[in-house]
């Protein structure tokens, strides 16, 4: 119970911290209750709609994909180094985009919606079509690499050969949700929605799985329709997350970890959980980067990158010494 | 016996074959004092330069992935080689040049194994502990390599961009006598260490009984491996897959386990002198630096290497 209550209670003040404080100044609390309303005489309002709100929400929506992702996408391999970004999905994301804007020039956000989930899902399926092959989760892990080494070499070979790809890259691969608009939010919601819903879905099957492929078996369980609903869901989701926030490493990692602590729960639970921290890890990291150091915001990715790096270390040692 | 002697004489007589197609390669040069110039001072130094470099990452590779008993673990994966690229690139953003580059590959690369292999250190250094430990550290210095190409002012971030696909196209005397003396020291120190290699194969226990000490070789041969990639990242930049393909080619043409120490150096040098051959091609009016050409070569491999791979670590 306090492991869900906790980040719930978190979120929610993170989320009105969000909302109240940045580069723009700190608003009174009475402020919110403006929300919603469009005034263009007013300043507060515009700041408070439309451009802390949006910003708001899309760390949220960002931060609960991931984490939700990285959740399904361990319990599948039964991996605790697995997330969607270790699968080569965010570099396949990365390629689309950067594909798209090199062949088509500049194409502005709404248009690179598209590129970005194509890029993702087929990484998916390349990485699904590997799976189902393999038995264990260390060579699901070493083929997303490997799909991920060949996507950034082709991404490379673009920016090298197209300067204003590359300053694209650079914009986007930091990693930040502060010029999120109306579109993008609604884009990245179309695709993180469905796939919270592919993952509820899944989490079915694979507390079904828990037990190894052979008693999923046994229960009647289709180990092949857990693997495709999984992995359909991680590439969703991240999809989404990279459409809303770029490529932020590392959150879809910890967040499941943190979740499952030490004790042992249902799928569903712990995938819910998970995307609660993950929202609440993503919205911290832009908070601290808007307050961390006064006149400049600092990225969201380089926060996630200095803070989650080290975790992932940390957990790693603890979990081989114990 | 012969058959080891038979592929060696074939990978050596493909290398030289290559490295002649290549000096030729764009043109015979003229038989004037341009010509003799062009052949001396920019295609002799690229090729030998290519060939040494493949002989590191190969030696490097197969050290690795013959300590850690899987083919899949090489020091690019591990994160030794991510250590050594984003030193380079933090300084390159830092001092706005090329200059530091050679002590920066070193200092990174040494410091991410050290890093490493004193986290993996705990029950004689077992090698799920270390790929495991590795692959979270090189995560870690991917994002920060990332971050930085993102921070740094535009013409240090080009500048960091094309050394990170690594390239021989900068090649000069200096970087190939510097490049030799480490191939030597390397294939010297390696060729110390290969009777216990061969000998770990086989498992710690039985290493253990013949009177080695796993632990320290393990150590021994990581550091090596190491230390012979930093200097590869820091005279050509990161050249992707050819450490993880050399060792497992290798063994597969030579029908043995084991180190395979020579034909591994012979492979890499041939991956990297091929790879050198397609940097020369014209692409969308450009030519693309021949880590790019490993790396799309190299990813499918690895993923025909993981669905033939049956024996884990």
């Amino acid at each position: 119970m306090i492991r869900t209550g906790l980040p719930l209670v978190a979120l929610l003040c993170l989320g009105l911290v969000s909302l109240l404080v940045g580069a723009g100044g700190v608003l009174p609390p009475g402020a919110l209750a403006t929300l919603g309303q469009v005034d263009p005489a007013d300043s507060q309002t515009i700041l408070l709609t439309q451009m802390r709100l949006p910003r708001t929400l899309a760390a949220l929506l960002a931060g609960g994909a991931l984490g939700a992702a990285g959740a399904v996408i361990q319990s599948l391999t039964r991996n605790p180094l697995a997330e969607p970004g270790l699968l080569g999905v965010n570099a396949g994301a990365a390629l689309g985009i950067i594909g798209t804007l090199w062949l088509g020039g500049a194409v502005s956000g709404l248009g690179l919606i598209a590129p970005a989930a194509a890029g993702a899902a087929v990484v998916s399926g390349l990485i699904l079509a590997l799976g189902l092959r393999l038995d264990t989760g260390i060579g699901l892990i070493l083929g997303g690499a490997a799909l991920a080494g060949m996507a950034t070499a082709v991404l490379r070979g673009m920016i090298l050969l197209d300067p204003f790809a590359f300053d694209a890259w650079r914009g986007w691969i930091v990693g930040s949700v502060a010029a999120v608009d109306a579109p993008t939010l609604a884009a990245g919601a179309l695709l993180v929605l469905p796939g919270a819903a592919l993952a509820a879905a899944a989490a079915q099957k694979l507390d079904a799985m828990a037990m190894g492929d052979e008693a999923a078996r046994a229960l009647g369980t289709s180990i092949l329709l857990a693997r495709a609903l999984s992995l359909g869901a991680g590439a969703l989701l991240s999809a989404g997350a990279v459409i809303l926030a770029g490529p932020l490493v590392f959150v879809g990692l910890i967040a499941p970890q943190l979740a499952r602590g030490r004790g042992e729960a249902r799928t569903g639970l712990l995938t819910f959980r998970a995307a609660l921290l993950g929202a609440a890890l993503v919205l911290a990291a832009d908070v601290g980067g808007r307050v961390a150091i006064p006149g400049l915001s600092i990225p969201i990715g380089l926060s996630a990158a200095l803070i989650g790096g080290p975790l992932v270390i940390w957990q790693m040692t603890r979990r081989l010494q114990a | 016996m012969s058959r080891a002697r038979t592929v060696t004489m074939a990978l050596a007589l493909g290398g030289l074959l290559l490295a002649a197609l290549l000096l030729l390669a764009g043109g015979a040069p003229g038989r004037d004092a341009t010509g003799a110039a062009i052949l001396l001072h920019i295609r002799l130094p690229r090729v030998l330069l290519a060939a040494l470099v493949g002989a590191m990452l190969g030696l490097s590779g197969t050290l690795l992935q013959t300590v850690l008993r899987n083919p899949l673990a090489t020091p690019d994966v591990v994160g030794f080689g991510g250590g050594a690229a984003a030193a380079v690139a933090a300084s390159i953003a830092v001092t706005g040049g090329l200059g530091l580059v050679l002590p920066a590959a070193l200092a990174g690369g040494l410091a991410s194994a050290a890093l490493i292999l004193g986290l993996a250190a705990r029950g004689g250094l077992p090698p799920q502990a270390l790929v495991m430990i590795g692959v979270a550290v090189n995560l870690t210095l991917l994002a920060l390599t990332d971050v930085l190409l993102s921070l740094a002012p535009g013409l240090q971030a080009g500048e960091t961009a094309r050394f990170l696909t690594g390239s021989f196209a900068s090649a000069h005397w200096g970087a190939v006598a510097m490049a030799a003396l480490v191939v030597m020291a390397g294939g010297a120190l390696a060729g110390g260490l290969s009777f216990g290699l061969a000998r770990m194969d086989m498992g710690d226990d039985m290493a253990r009984a013949q009177g080695l000490a796993p632990g320290g070789l393990r150590l021994g041969a990581a550091g090596l491996a190491a230390m012979l990639v930093s200097f590869a990242v820091a005279l050509t930049g990161p050249l992707p897959f050819v450490a993880l393909l050399a060792g497992p080619l290798a063994r597969a043409l030579l029908r043995q386990g084991g180190p395979v120490l020579p034909q591994a150096a012979l492979l890499g040098a041939l991956l990297a002198l091929a790879a050198d051959l397609a940097a020369r091609a014209t692409v969308f009016g450009g030519s693309l630096p021949a880590g790019l050409y490993t790396a799309l070569v190299g990813g499918p491999a690895m993923l025909v290497l993981i669905l033939t791979t049956r024996e884990r670590g």
